[in-house]
């Protein structure tokens, strides 16, 4: 299975993807002792992404931007108890959901995404003059919609997660605290539902 | 299912997520980096008095909740412990009453007295400051070990006990009945106690093992430990008589306003 770059907009991607948690050599050291440059640093590596991740969970992009901006608050004032430049992206995903979750309030109560991701897709393709692109947009939000539908609300999750926020599996293992084996069984578990939702509707994936 | 088909579905979702990213994207305002930065400084002299700060006003918080929880608890403590300390009057008596110490009509009783009825005596004692009402019926003997117990020992006693009262506790042979705000009639018959409750509900219990009896229910001790709770059709004849000569005696003597419910004062 190939799975999509984790962020392939450019804006926060890690300059050094291949260094542990994606942070250059370094700078989780002079974070954990404080240095402010380090900080910033730290927040315009990682706040693309977990806007992202945040806006699946918010009621609003305002709600969104302020769970971010209260995690990475969070993450300067516990930075001692993180344990290494991995675990810094997972503890900053953890807590951007439970902020998110408790600003959006009953519709995570009621086991509810507060945002259709599907919405945000069609309204993607609404560029003027572009009628073939809009159409598409609007068929694959129409997909995923009834997709996603099928689905539980722990699958429906990773899916959104994997596909829609573009963490990679050990990323969501880490974030939701499951091993990375249940996390790809959640994936195949949930693919295989909208395949056979979709089927139903006479739609072959 | 096709692996092809399987890899468009992904592909799909893959195309989805980019442009859901992408839209989701254009929901951000600004960068947060300023506004993180600005909030730690904030909180502190600097980035690195931060988490002090941090700490300090979550330890705050902690010494507030610690010293709410050591109020209450204080203030649980306190009224468990005065509980039975409320004045005991004999406020009515016709007939025959005897009493080992104090028993004028309308004084103070002295926690330990036994009273007792005569064969055509009757009384009315107030325990816990008057938040219970216990009346003796003829035959009945009574002795108030404090406020907020008293044992049975003969006879009949209806209880009217405030809900503003604190714990009340009767025992009588084979049986103890603990209360909080309720009505309800205590007899000793062969030897043996039994309850009523007309209203509310109390915890009888009989050699250590008990259970909660509600309203219209009756409770006796069962063989070998715990009681037997029965609902009968109507309470039984001598629930109704103690609780008439109760109310007799109670407007005749002691409440002339008619005010007989121990709940309504």
């Amino acid at each position: 299975m190939v799975y999509p770059p984790a962020f392939p907009h450019g804006a926060g991607v890690p300059e050094h993807a291949d260094a542990p948690g994606g942070l250059p050599p370094g700078l989780f050291e002079r974070f954990q002792g404080g240095d402010e440059q380090a900080l910033r640093e730290v927040v315009v590596l990682f706040e693309a992404r977990l806007f992202g991740v945040a806006r699946l969970y918010a009621r609003s992009a305002e709600d969104a931007e302020e769970a971010v901006q209260d995690s990475f608050l969070r993450l300067y004032v516990y930075r001692a108890r993180i344990h290494g430049p991995e675990a810094v992206f997972p503890w900053l995903c953890a807590t951007v959901r439970r902020e998110a979750i408790r600003q959006s309030g009953t519709a995570w109560r009621r086991h509810e995404f507060p945002v259709d991701p599907a919405d945000l897709v069609e309204m993607q393709g609404g560029v003027e003059g572009e009628q073939v692109r809009l159409a598409e947009a609007e068929y694959r939000a129409e997909v995923v919609r009834s997709g996603l539908a099928a689905l539980r609300p722990k699958e429906r999750e990773v899916i959104l997660l994997r596909y829609f926020a573009g963490l990679q599996l050990k990323e969501i293992a880490a974030m939701r605290q499951i091993p990375m084996g249940t996390v790809g069984v959640l994936i195949q578990r949930a693919l295989a539902k909208m395949r056979k939702r979709l089927a139903d509707r006479g739609l072959e994936y | 299912m096709s692996e092809k088909g399987e890899n468009d579905l992904e592909a799909l979702l893959e195309q989805a997520g980019e442009e859901w990213r992408a839209r989701a994207a254009d929901g951000r305002r600004r960068s947060v980096a300023d506004g993180v930065v600005q909030a730690v400084r904030d909180s502190g002299s600097g980035p690195s008095h931060a988490g002090a700060a941090w700490t300090t006003a979550r330890l705050r918080l902690a010494a507030v909740f610690v010293a709410a929880v050591v109020l209450v608890a204080s203030g649980l403590a306190v009224h468990w412990a005065t509980r039975p300390s409320g004045a005991i009057h004999l406020v009515a008596k016709q007939g025959d009453v005897r009493i080992d110490r104090g028993g004028q009509e309308g004084t103070a009783i002295e926690a330990g007295a036994v009273l007792d009825t005569g064969a055509r005596g009757s009384a009315i004692v107030t325990l816990d400051d008057g938040r219970v009402q216990c009346y003796m019926a003829r035959n009945t003997a009574v002795a108030v070990v404090s406020s907020g117990e008293v044992r049975l020992d003969s006879g009949r006693i209806w209880v009217n006990v405030r809900t503003d009262s604190g714990r009340f506790d009767v025992r009588a042979p084979g049986l103890d009945v603990v209360v909080t705000g309720t009505r309800f009639a205590v007899s000793v018959e062969g030897g043996e106690g039994r309850v009523f409750v007309v209203e509310g509900s109390v915890s009888a219990s009989s050699g250590g093992s008990g259970q909660s009896v509600g309203g219209g229910s009756l409770a006796a001790p069962r063989p070998g430990g715990g009681v037997d709770v029965t609902i009968p059709d109507a309470p039984p004849a001598w629930v109704g008589q103690t609780r008439a000569e109760f109310e007799v005696l109670a407007a005749t003597r002691y409440f002339p306003s008619g005010n007989l419910s121990g709940n309504a004062e």
